[in-house]
């Protein structure tokens, strides 16, 4: 990676206040993007000024446009949407309730197809293209033995087909939508059992928010113009036991 | 598919209930079929789970689904929000049900989801029903893996295109039936029968190690 694959370009990223989010804000600011962060809670301030932080519950109605008004007001253009804020609940199947797949199905998919969908009508109307990533999961195709969480695996295979139907319908217009499945990342949202984890992993290691990041950058850029409607696990082979 | 079923699974001797939101499609779908119950419900609905559990099956076909196609950059929320609950919302709330039911009572059972050709792949103005259908697959693969334990297996089929009521426009029009036809390996598309017909085949005994997958009756369609 170099660090100017995203010279020039304007980022906006969801749940960029911490873990993945903030890896992916951080490596695309690195490569020379612009990045408007969108989280529930707002951060302190960067002391880059290509970077600048909104306060938006993206599950209420108009937070798609405010997330898009901000970043054209604050620096004039957006380019790149990253959908990658997203909740997990979890509970065996047989006790998920209803209000735990009410939230979930908003925050991480509705949401994003809001988002997409607002950004998308904007790029057709202006005449640009654009790329949408949306942050899926393993889970997106395998399900997850512990804790349960079915609900959220729902989800995260519901964004792989959003990002695949998106995808299809946006071809015409040069807008990519793409996702990265991340395995087991290191963040301070998760605890897991270090060494056991580790060992269930071919590469026997966790995997940084960075390491989500720097693939961000890659399928934000222009180095990736001909991929769309697919996914890049970024796992440490996780995937092929 | 869902009316094709129910006739297969009682031919195959089975005691069947039919849910469905339309009281005379049911009366038509069971006519012939005298052992077969029904109730109309919506399945997004209270009264549709507590008609399956009153009933006490040990499988449940999770077959209503719905297709609204819009242009993706008009496509409203309300269409969108309905699908999902209809396509996804309702298929989790049965089973889970179904699932708690079974597990409570130490019994095991089968869930047989409908999902989709396209919980692989896209197709054109689809966007509500192919993240519905994608989401189905996971539903059901993360319930396989926490159920099989407690001796619930649960499977889905991925249809292909299939003759029934949610496409009767679209095969009425010689042109795009043309068009959709072509891509396929078999050049025609499914009979309900023939979905019905796999769906009994994962609901039985001779599917007893057959859990979480996702197997596809399409006509080859995924083959290229």
């Amino acid at each position: 990676m170099t660090d100017s694959q995203l010279d020039g370009k304007v980022v906006v990223v969801t749940g960029a206040s911490r873990g993945i989010g903030a890896g992916i804000a951080r490596c695309c600011l690195d490569a020379g993007a612009s990045v408007l962060g969108v989280s529930r809670t707002r951060i302190p301030r960067s002391d880059s000024e290509r970077r600048a932080d909104i306060s938006v519950d993206i599950t209420t109605q108009g937070a798609a446009e405010a997330a898009l008004a901000a970043a054209i007001d604050t620096f004039g253009r957006a380019d790149v949407l990253i959908n990658n804020a997203a909740v997990l609940v979890s509970a065996n199947c047989w006790e998920q309730t209803d209000a735990q797949w009410d939230s979930m199905i908003a925050t991480n998919l509705t949401a994003p197809f809001l988002l997409a969908q607002t950004f998308a009508r904007h790029w057709v109307e202006n005449e640009r293209p654009g790329t949408i990533l949306n942050i899926c999961s393993l889970e997106s195709e395998i399900a997850w033995k512990w804790p349960p969480q079915s609900v959220y695996a729902t989800t995260k295979g519901a964004l792989l087909g959003l990002t695949r139907a998106m995808a299809f319908d946006l071809a015409e217009f040069r807008i990519r939508v793409v996702a990265i499945g991340p395995g087991i990342i290191e963040t301070d949202m998760t605890t897991p059992d270090r060494d056991a984890t580790e060992r269930s992993i071919p590469f026997r290691r966790l995997g940084s928010p960075a390491d989500i990041g720097r693939a961000a950058v890659y399928l934000c850029s222009d180095e990736a113009a001909y991929v769309t409607g697919e996914i890049l696990y970024v796992d440490g082979g996780y995937k092929l036991r | 598919m869902g009316r094709a079923t129910l006739r297969r699974l009682s031919e195959e001797g089975a005691k069947v209930l039919g849910l469905d939101l339309n009281e005379s499609d049911l009366g038509e779908s069971c006519a012939g079929y005298p052992d077969a119950e029904s109730r109309a419900v919506d399945v997004r609905d209270d009264a549709a789970v507590h008609a399956m559990l009153e009933f006490e099956c040990d499988s449940l076909v999770n077959a209503a689904g719905i297709l609204r196609r819009h242009r993706l950059l008009e496509h409203p929320l309300d269409d969108w929000q309905t699908t999902i609950d209809v396509n996804m919302k309702a298929m989790f709330r049965l089973s889970r049900e179904f699932a708690r039911q079974r597990v409570e009572a130490e019994k095991t059972g089968v869930i047989v989801n409908v999902a989709s050709v396209e919980s692989f792949t896209a197709a054109a103005d689809h966007v509500a029903y192919t993240v519905s259908k994608s989401g189905v697959a996971m539903l059901t693969k993360a319930f396989a893996l926490e159920l099989a334990e407690y001796g619930i297996r649960v499977v889905a089929i991925a249809p292909g295109v299939t003759e029934t009521g949610m496409n009767i426009a679209l095969r009425n029009d010689p042109d795009r039936a043309d068009r959709l036809r072509a891509p396929i390996p078999m050049h025609r598309f499914a009979q309900p029968e023939e979905q019905a017909g796999v769906i009994a085949f994962l609901a039985s005994d001779d599917a007893s190690y057959v859990t979480g997958a996702v197997l596809p009756v399409d006509g080859g369609w995924l083959t290229a």
